[in-house]
């Protein structure tokens, strides 16, 4: 027993546990923000919602994972099987890993990576051939369609999304998720001293000094995860399903999971960038006396501002009528791009001047 | 290096590479070369340049073979409607080619003083100091002292492509 719990104490062996709550407190995260999503549409739309199974409907969305797993698996006949399998493995794979770099308490991530928010980015692009793969192999015209959507519009606003992160990096100097938490914790340097009252804590998140950093980035993660009014590459009322259309059962379940997992990766990562992380004005400290105690109070500030946020997307959705095609390439290509471009400019230029004014 | 990352990286990347251009199947050829990169990008970890390794598959694998399947899809390209190369002189002077390319690289390995240095993390640690040429700040530093020229060049270039790019789908005003 003893040689078990010393093995927990080890590197490889922390990891290990890491790893297992993490895959398994994101898939019950989903299955709460499935069911969260159901209630605020119904609430936004004056409607009630699921609310049978279990206190308040929270089951119902186990009941549903049951309604999945028991559903006939059908593979059609017209599809390219290797790829038709591959999509909904590569839809749920890289948002769980993008997880793995996100630091969810002081020093509790999986890797504590050199690059850090790069990391993150490599893998969701890897999710675009899900997306793609998923359309193609299904060889249908609705699929197909909402395949190369798909692509075009996540190559699209990838580029957003890194170049509004950029800002941030430049503010920290430091490409780590953990510097990144820490830099946003000091307080304000004001006529060169360090306050680190209240404000000043609360005023040295990233999304005051990044604020259309902050905007840019939290737009391009809407459109990253096909969220509405980017939710092109599903459209309902124009695509049957997109490019999940001809997926049943746990294979559709699996792209289902995905989407939310990312949602989830996105919301913790601009948790991460601009809301501070972890930190809350140096309440994160409370309980510094025990610290089994104070790892799970900051794992609670983060995921309450993780659960904010996913509120918020699921809020835009039902109030924010979809894009057509060409504004949606539009705003990517011809207006955000050139903003976050200039935004970069200026930021360099004030980092400088700050720099020039603290010497 | 490991020998555990050299051979799951090697393994998938030259596995990867043979099966790219062996398909029949365009698409398939994409993600076994998809595969193939993250096999590079696992070579690249293994030998501490994290940096380079994660920019291989956010650039080569997230980016441009993305581009590739969308062409591909929007092409519509079957196997019966693809041209059969079956000329042997083609297919003679092709194996030719790539075996010169693949002893002139050897060659070149071989004769590197790299070939016969110790390659194991305590040697690389006497030899140089540290283990971190490849974290990002070391790539950086770099990147703008020495090489600060061509790095500007490249992403003018950059700059330019994209703002071309816009320009010429802008509808006339």
């Amino acid at each position: 027993m003893d040689a078990v719990m010393n093995w927990f104490g080890t590197p490889v062996g922390s990891a290990v546990v890491k790893v297992l709550v993490v895959g398994n407190v994101v898939p019950l995260l989903v299955s709460f923000l499935v069911w969260l999503e159901r209630r605020v549409a119904a609430w936004i739309q004056d409607r009630t919602g699921p609310n049978r199974v279990g206190p308040f409907g929270l089951l119902q969305s186990f009941a549903d994972l049951l309604k999945f797993i028991f559903k006939e698996d059908v593979l059609p006949g017209h599809v390219n099987k290797p790829m038709y399998l591959l999509a909904p493995a590569l839809a749920v794979i890289p948002p769980l890993v993008a997880l793995a770099v996100i630091p969810f308490a002081d020093r509790m991530m999986i890797a504590d990576l050199d690059t850090g928010v790069l990391a993150v980015f490599a893998f969701s692009s890897i999710g675009v051939y899900a997306l793609a793969l998923g359309g193609w192999a299904s060889n249908s015209k609705y699929a197909l369609i909402g395949g190369v959507r798909a692509s075009a519009q996540l190559i699209s606003y990838e580029l957003v999304l890194g170049l509004a992160a950029l800002g941030v990096f430049m503010i920290t100097g430091s490409l780590r998720l953990h510097d990144v938490v820490t830099d946003q914790a000091n307080g304000l340097l004001i006529d060169g001293t360090l306050r680190d009252g209240f404000l000043p804590k609360f005023f040295d998140w990233n999304i005051w000094k990044q604020p259309l950093g902050a905007l840019l980035f939290f737009i391009a993660a809407l459109a990253e995860t096909n969220r509405a009014p980017f939710d092109l590459p599903e459209a309902e009322s124009e695509l049957a399903a997109g490019y999940h259309t001809e997926y049943s059962s746990m294979k559709f379940a699996l792209f289902f999971l995905g989407e939310y997992a990312a949602m989830v990766a996105i919301s913790g990562l601009f948790t991460t960038l601009y809301l501070g992380g972890w930190t809350l004005f140096g309440a994160e400290n409370l309980f510094a006396g025990t610290p089994a105690l104070q790892t799970a109070w900051q794992i609670a500030i983060f995921t309450g501002k993780v659960v904010f946020l996913l509120f918020t997307i699921i809020w835009i959705r039902w109030t924010v009528p979809r894009f057509r095609y060409d504004q949606l390439m539009d705003l990517g290509w011809k207006r955000m791009l050139p903003i976050s471009i200039g935004w970069l400019v200026f930021t360099a230029l004030a980092t400088w001047a700050y720099a020039q004014h603290v010497r | 290096m490991d020998d555990a990352s050299f051979w799951l990286g090697g393994l998938t990347a030259v596995t990867g590479g043979l099966m790219a251009v062996t398909r029949r199947n365009a698409v398939a050829s994409v993600m076994w070369l998809v595969g193939a990169f993250l096999g590079m990008s696992v070579l690249f970890l293994g030998m501490d340049a994290g940096f380079i390794g994660v920019i291989q598959v956010l650039v080569y694998a997230g980016a441009i073979m993305v581009l590739f399947l969308f062409v591909i899809m929007l092409l519509k390209l079957t196997p019966a409607g693809l041209a059969r190369v079956d000329r042997p002189k083609m297919t003679i002077a092709g194996i030719l080619a790539a075996g010169a390319l693949t002893a002139i690289l050897c060659a070149v390995a071989v004769a590197s003083p790299a070939w016969t240095r110790d390659g194991t993390d305590a040697a690389i640690r006497a030899r140089t100091g540290t283990l971190v040429q490849g974290r990002t700040a070391a790539v950086a530093d770099r990147l703008f002292s020495d090489h600060l020229l061509p790095f500007e060049i490249t992403s003018v270039l950059l700059l330019a492509a994209i703002v071309g790019s816009v320009a010429l789908t802008k509808r006339k005003v």
